[in-house]
This record gives structure tokens, sequence and C-alpha cells, in this order.
């Protein structure tokens, strides 16, 4: 401590001198700001306010011309999906979620699948105009009577992002060696077992894949957009046993080869995620110009829809994915004056619901009796005010649910339908035994109808239709204990403890294209089928109904008659209303005036139409 | 002095232990595990969810599973993976440390960087017009929560956007900064600091102007001011050599726990104006419960704490020859 030396402490001691003179040290102690610190303070002021006023960096995208497809490519697909559109522009979309992994095997959550859906494609992909499943890296198919053997053609000179060929190799690994392989946990392998056999896959020749199955399986195309991965890249760690934290979000975005139309190119934690044009994408728009027209796709991650939507607001971003209708009207009004619209294309996909323990393990008879009654669960059905539900919660834009969108080719429309009636609902509950004495519901044995309503707490929506669903039911007398918990605790009881009466969920899931998607909710050993899930035997006979229907749809090919029975089931459940479906929110978009051939599939999420995203660009 | 730093060092690691070992146990008790939501998906099985459980070791029991963990960081520095991304913990913390170095060392420099001088300038103004107007702004600093003005100021910005006032709606870079030159990169960069700096630094301005301001006016009455002043020293010597030299080592102490606070302090901010930082990551590893990421973040800050305190301690005794340790 050289310094200490000159410390005032040390003359502290031996001066005594007038204690205080407050005015004049008021005087005296004035503060000089020397000249040097006000030049480079000012400097810095100027500095920031260029900054403020000027704005950051803008980059314009580049025009430019025609793109042709690689030449080695004989029979490219072309897409119908939109108008022939012009190229250039990057697309900025902001996402409330980082993606998890670049491993299009593993990722199962939407945040990582979104942007791996524009990054790797399957055999087959789905066209959300028709909702039939179409040729993508397969070109052609041709099955055998029985539709057991099916012989797929792969598509001429079609390349991985690095320039090493695609081939029947890369197929025939990405089902054996990684979809069936045990340690590799991926959600896809359920769907592709037929009676609990894997299908067999088999390497023809360098353009020839078979795949034989045990039975005739009608989800078979729908699997098999299964996303193809390069084995020549993945192979290693396949054997090294590593392949599950392979591609992870701290890899180098050129390690990730993919053969859809946008390749990755950045990845910044928290930040985002920027795609560019694959160069040797095989896919063409009617006029034989290679596709996508986009050079970038931008995904920013914000921490919340607040963000979200000043960013929106502010034209940081092109397009707000599933506006919530909390939102619209004040979106609405600055629409036109900053340069965008706002789609409204019906329910947003996915049923939500009411459901009431049906399981007998963990409740008292009492209860058990009155969940199991049909009775009781229309009468609830007709009790819910699903309008008010609409105008309270979704402010007006929402739809009611049913199990299959409106759109879905599997929607039935003549099944039991359940208007808001209480006096319909008083009239089902005395049929069903029970008596309302002094505004209070009691059963055939004189106990009184008290439960528990619950539902997972961080979800305000659900809190809300929980309020109202709570003081329908109050209406008929029943005594219900609303309560919202903790998700993890939520699913416990569901899952594994069975000690529940009534919860208000959502579930996700495809089943709209494939309905055979929901079996792990609809058949009765499923283990969503969350009344009363993981049966050995069915515990009713129209479970057992559904149960054949599931198992007839799986090898039915013929799609008429698969319909037929999607139908059935429809109005079985409508009658027995396992599920009282509620209401949801307009599946809403707000989008930019210069983004052009947006017009996402009311069906399914719009990331999933792999071809209506190709198409789109900026002006 | 020596002595003193090693014995500090030396109750680091139980210290350690034992903030780990709590932070597992608090982790435990809350219901559920990561894959809980996995659950609710009808397209992933039981079998497929035992199967990761089993992968990542969340099939053994608790104190089992602690003790793994434990000797993992003890023996290989290997903090654990994390079950959402699949990727070694540290990686993910060195992504986001330096993020949020930047924006709490661009706040810090602002907060001192105004509050000293500010302060300074109240205390030897004392009850006049110009100090009851800077304590009351300073009140006003104290008494909004940083949340709040991050969302203020955001929605100012979106506002005026367009309107010749042209700020960031939150993040770290444009979307196109991996286009941008070298330069336009910095520019773009300090852009963006704007706003979360502004709001981290005020809260810190206000707090450490009180303090500075309440030191100086107690060091101003002590008898070495007078002495000073009798002597014939000019009066900006006496209150910044003498007065303020001898105000600020409470504050030092208090420098000591921003240190320790860097990473973690940020964590409003960092969520409201989507900094890419470290809170974050943690917030969001918490929501999820991912076991592994939330203690390695826990330990880490942890130590960082107590480094800055350390750090803090040795600062004081630097700066006042009156402090010794033995």
């Amino acid at each position: 401590m050289p310094r200490g030396r000159e410390h005032p402490t040390l003359c502290k001691a031996p001066v005594k001198l007038l204690r205080h003179q407050s005015s004049g040290e008021r005087t005296l102690a004035r503060l000089w700001l020397v000249p040097q610190a006000v030049v480079s303070f000012l400097l810095v002021v100027c500095f920031l306010a260029a900054l403020v006023f000027q704005g950051g960096c803008q980059r314009a995208s580049s025009p430019s011309q025609q793109r042709k497809i690689p030449p080695e490519i004989k029979s490219p697909r072309v897409v119908k999906r939109s108008p022939v559109g012009e190229y250039g522009g990057s697309l900025r979309i902001t996402s409330i979620s980082d993606p998890k992994s670049f491993n299009p095997i593993v990722a199962n959550e939407t945040s990582s699948t979104d942007i791996l859906n524009l990054m790797f494609v399957g055999l087959t992909i789905p066209d959300y105009t028709t909702y039939s499943l179409e040729p993508c890296l397969a070109e052609s198919w041709q099955h055998d009577k029985a539709g057991k053997v099916w012989t797929f053609t792969l598509r001429q000179g079609v390349k991985w992002s690095d320039g090493t060929p695609l081939t029947a190799d890369d197929v025939v690994f990405t089902f054996n060696d990684v979809v069936y392989n045990r340690d590799i946990p991926n959600p896809g392998r359920d769907l592709m077992m037929v009676d609990g056999k894997p299908y067999l896959v088999e390497k023809i020749d360098a353009r020839t894949v078979r795949i034989s199955l045990p039975a005739p399986y009608s989800p078979l195309l729908y699997t098999l957009t299964q996303p193809i991965v390069p084995r020549h890249r993945l192979e290693d760690a396949v054997r090294k046993k590593t392949f599950s934290s392979t591609w992870g979000v701290n890899t180098k975005p050129e390690e990730v080869v993919c053969s859809g139309p946008f390749l990755l190119r950045e990845y910044r934690s928290g930040e985002r995620v920027v795609l560019e044009r694959n160069p040797l994408y095989w896919s063409v728009d009617e006029k034989g110009n290679q596709l996508p027209y986009l050079d970038r796709v931008i995904f920013l991650t914000v921490p919340d829809r607040n963000a979200e939507m000043l960013k929106f607001q502010s034209g940081e971003s092109d397009l707000f994915p599933k506006v919530p209708p909390r939102f619209y009207s004040k979106l609405k009004k600055q629409a036109r004056a900053s340069g965008y619209h706002i789609l409204d294309l019906g329910p947003d996909p996915g049923p939500r619901f009411l459901t009431f323990n049906q399981n007998p393990a963990k409740l008292s008879r009492a209860k058990w009796s009155w969940f199991t009654s049909k009775k009781f669960r229309q009468a609830v059905a007709h009790a819910v005010d699903r309008e008010s539900i609409i105008r309270l919660v979704f402010a007006g834009k929402g739809y009611p649910t049913f199990e299959f969108h409106p759109k879905s080719p599997y929607y039935e429309k003549h099944v039991r339908q359940y208007p808001y009636s209480l006096e319909k609902a008083g009239a089902l509950l005395k049929e069903g035994g029970f008596s309302l004495r002094n505004g209070r519901l009691y059963d055939g044995e004189g106990n009184r109808v008290v439960f528990t309503l619950l539902t997972n707490a961080g979800n305000v929506e659900r809190k809300d239709i929980g309020q109202i669903v709570k003081d329908d039911l109050e209406k008929l007398g029943m005594e219900v204990t609303f309560q919202p918990i903790d998700f993890n605790l939520l699913i416990s009881k569901l899952n594994s403890t069975f000690d529940w009466d009534a919860v208000i969920l959502a579930l996700v899931g495809d089943s709209d294209i494939e309905p055979l998607t929901g079996k792990n909710v609809w058949m009765s050993s499923g283990f969503t089928h969350e009344w009363y899930p993981q049966q050995k035997t069915p515990a009713t006979p129209w479970e057992k109904e559904i149960d054949e229907i599931f198992n007839a749809a799986a090898g039915e090919m013929d799609l008429q008659k698969k319909k037929i029975l999607f139908s059935r089931m429809q109005k079985i459940i409508a009658e027995e209303l396992p599920l009282i479906y509620t209401a949801t929110a307009a599946n809403l978009y707000a989008v930019s005036n210069r983004l052009r051939n947006f017009s996402p599939a009311e069906l399914g999420w719009y990331f999933n139409d792999v071809d209506h995203f190709s198409m789109l660009y900026l002006k | 002095m020596a002595r003193y730093i090693v014995r500090r060092l030396l109750v680091i690691p139980p210290l350690l232990l034992g903030i780990s070992l709590l932070a597992f146990v608090i982790i435990q008790l809350a219901p559920g595990d990561y894959l809980s939501t996995l659950s609710l998906n009808p397209q992933i099985s039981p079998t497929l969810i035992q199967e990761m459980r089993k992968q990542f070791g969340l099939d053994q029991p608790a104190w089992k599973q602690y003790l793994k963990w434990l000797w993992n960081v003890a023996a290989h520095l290997n903090f654990g993976y994390s079950f959402e991304f699949k990727v070694p913990i540290l990686d993910l913390i060195a992504q986001r440390l330096w993020n949020t170095l930047i924006l709490s060392l661009s706040a810090m420099v602002l907060s001192w960087g105004i509050a000293i001088p500010i302060g300074t300038y109240a205390a030897t103004r004392v009850y006049s017009l110009q100090d009851r107007s800077l304590t009351f702004l300073a009140y006003l600093g104290i008494a909004i929560p940083s949340f709040f003005l991050a969302l203020l100021l955001l929605y100012l910005a979106a506002t005026l956007k367009g309107k010749g006032v042209n700020l960031p709606i939150g993040g770290m870079q444009s979307p196109e900064f991996l286009y941008l030159s070298p330069w336009e990169k910095m520019v773009d960069l300090i852009h963006h600091l704007l706003l979360p700096t502004l709001v981290l630094g005020i809260g810190g301005v206000a707090y450490l102007m009180r303090q500075m301001r309440a030191n100086l006016l107690e060091t101003l009455r002590a008898d070495f001011m007078t002495t000073a002043r009798a002597k014939g020293l000019p009066e900006r010597t006496v209150v910044w050599k003498h007065g303020v030299r001898n105000a600020i080592n409470p504050l030092i102490t208090l420098f000591g726990f921003e240190l320790g606070s860097l990473l973690s302090g940020a964590l409003m901010v960092e969520i409201v104006m989507a900094w890419p930082g470290l809170g974050r990551l943690m917030y969001e590893a918490l929501l999820r419960k991912d076991l592994y990421l939330i203690m390695g973040d826990l330990v880490i800050g942890s130590l960082l704490l107590i480094i800055g305190n350390l750090i803090s301690d040795i600062l004081l005794a630097m700066s006042d020859p009156r402090i010794r340790y033995g």
C-alpha cells in the first residue's frame, strides 16, 4: 500500500478547529467539472443520440434472377400449392421458445420441429389442400394386392446439402438403425409398429426401397413422412451410441446436413435461428423455377406473447402466428395504417375438453357412479355455456371444438349436439336418478354431488374456462371446487395416482390428418385414455366398440370405408361423452402485407406445410 | 493477507457442497420431473418415457443421482447434460455467460459513472433544491421495479418507432447480424445495449447515489476535512481527494456484491428485454425442471458470488490501510 502515507486520516489527529461552518462550507464546496470530461461526455451523448435516431443497420435483400434446379435431377417435384412468385427476401418470424435440438429424430417439441420441418423431409409429404399423402423423396410407389409389400422409387439426382447423393442406404439407415434402434428413444417409433412388429425395410438398389408389413396398415404413408437423415453423417454416432446428443444446439450449423428447402445457417441461443435456402433443393414451381423463393427464414426468440406483439407492431417481424384473441381488436385497429392484415382460419386444431375420472381405483363409490353415468355427463355437456366461454375468454374470437377439426376429411357433422340448456340438463339429471332439493343436487342414495375440478395453473385460458364451467355446473346444484394446480402435479394425478374427479385439459396431436395417431387417447389400453387409462379389457361396451373401430381402421386401405369407421366413432363419443368438448381460440395470423402467397391450411400447423412455406416471398 | 485469502478459499468447497445439496433437495421436493410434461403427449408412450428416464438416470434414487453428479463435478468438472438440449451444461452456460457479462458490466459502468458524481454533488449541496430534486429522483428510481421500467421503455420504443426514434424492441443483435461488417456489428450491439443498460443502470444509480451522498456527508463533517481546508488546500482537492476517498469505502463492499450478482442481477431485464443471458436460461430451466442445468447454474452463480465477496474484501483492504486481515 504505497499510497497509504498520503492518506488524509494521517493528518486527522492534532488539529482542532471550528467544528462546523455550514453556510461557508456550502459556498466553498463547489464542484467543478473538468473541461475534458465535459467534452468526452458530450461526445458520448452525441454518439448515443445518433444511435437512437439513426437506428441499427438494415440490409436490403438482394434482388435475384431466375433459379434453375441442378440438371442431374431428372424428375423434379412440381409444387402447385400457391401461385408462381418472385425470389428474395428474408422472412422474420417470432417464436417464444428456442429450438432444443437439430436432430430431427429425437426432437419432440414444436420449437424444434417447426424449424426441422423446413430442413428435413420424408418419402411422402401431406398435401394440405386435399389432406392426402403425395410423393416427396420417393417419386412413386407400388404395392401388392394385399397391401403388405410396398416398393418405393427414390427421386433421381437428389443430393444432401453437402453434395452427397441421397440413396436407399439413407432410407434403410433411418428406419433400421435409428428409428427402430432401442438405444434411441424417439416419438416416431410407436406409430411405425404393426401388431407390435416393426416394418421390414430393405434396399433393392440405390434408388429402390422395399417395405414389407406383417399386415396391411393404413397409416403407412402417413408414417413415411418421417424425416430421412444422412447415413454418412450419423453412422458413427449410432455406432458410438451418442446419437441422441448428436446435432444438439452446440453443433456447427454446416454439420447439420439436410435435404429440405432450407438449411441451417446460424443459431444463437435465446436470440434467433437463421435458415438459408438450400441451393440443392429439388422442387420447382409450375414454371420450372427452383424453390424456395425466400433467401432466408429468421426465427426470433422472444420471451412472451406481449413481446411478439410489440415486435410485430413495430415492424421487426413479418408474421405473428397464433395471435392471442385478446390482442385482436388492438391489432385490427392499426392494421391498415401499419400495412398488415389478420387472417382468421377457424378453430385452432386440437380438442379442448372437460373430462371426468371413470377409473374405479381411487374414487369413492358415489363419485364413480355419477361419473360413469351417461346421463350425468350429458347433463354437464348441456350446462357448459360455450358461447359465454367464447365471448369472455376469447374476446369473441373463438369456436366450439369437437374431436375432429371441421375441415378434417374425417369430420362427421351429424352427431348428437349439446346446445346450452339448463332445462335439458336438469331433465337428464332427473332421468339419471339425481334430485334437486333446496337448490342442491343429490344422487339416488342421498349423497350431495360435490367434486373438485382441476386444471394446470400456468394456463390462463383454462383457468378462465374453469371458472365459467364451475359457475355453470353450480346452476345445476352441484358443488364444484375449482382448483388450478401445478402442471406436473396434475400429470402425476392423471397418469399415476388417479386421485382426481374432473379436469379441464387439451391434448396435442395430429389426429385430424391421420386419426390413428389418436389411438393412445381412444383405445381403452391407451396411456392417454385419460378418463380410465391402460385398461386390461374395455370397461364398457362402447369403449370396446371404439377399440374395434381402431383395429379395423388400421387395416383398412379404402379411404371411404375408413371414413365410415371414424364417423361411427364420432357418433359414439358424442353419445357417451368421455370428453366434454368446450371451446378454443380462433386460429389467427397477423401478416405483413409484404409477405405474399401466405394462405396456410386451416388444419394443422403452418410449419408442417413445407410446400406452402417454400412458395412464400416478400415484396 | 495471503493466509487470509487461502483461508477464505478453503471455505468455498464445503459452502458449495451445502448449496448444491440444498438446491438438489428442494428440486426433488417439487412434484414431477422433466419427463412429466411429455407424458401428456399421446404420441409419446410410457415405454418411451421409461427409456428416456433410464437414459437420463432419473430412474435411480435421488441420493444416487446426487452423488453421481457430485462425483462428476468434483472429479471431471463435468456438470452433466441438459435433458432438454441434450448437450453439456457448461456449453450452454458459456454461450450465455458472455452476454450477461456485457449487459451487467455496461450497466455497472453507467450506474457507477453517474452515481458517484451525482452523490458527491448532492452531498456538497446538502438540503439545497438540487439535492432535494436529486434525492426525489433517486427514490423514484428505487421505487420503480426494473421489469416495469423495461416494459415501459419497450412500449415507448415501439410507439416511437418510425417517428424518428429507432430503438430495437428487445434482443441483443439484429436478425441480419451475421451479414454485417465488424464495425456495423459493434454499432448494432451498442444500439441494442442502450435500453437494457438504461433500465438496469437506473436502479443501481438511485441506490448508489443515496449511499454515496450519505457517506460523503458523514466524511465532510470529519475533523480532518477541516484540517485539510485549514492548511489551504483547494476545495476540489479537499472534496475529491480527502472526502470522496474516505466515503467510498463502504461502496467497495457493495461493488463486491455487485460482482457476485453480475450474472444473476439482470434476470428480470433479460426476460423482459429478450436479452439472451444466463438469467433467462436459468428461468427456462426452472420452468422445465431441467435438473442439472438448474444445478449447474446455481453452483456457478454461487461460486461467482463468493468470489465477488472475496474480491471486495481484498479491494477494501487495498483502499483502506486501516483494515487488516490476520
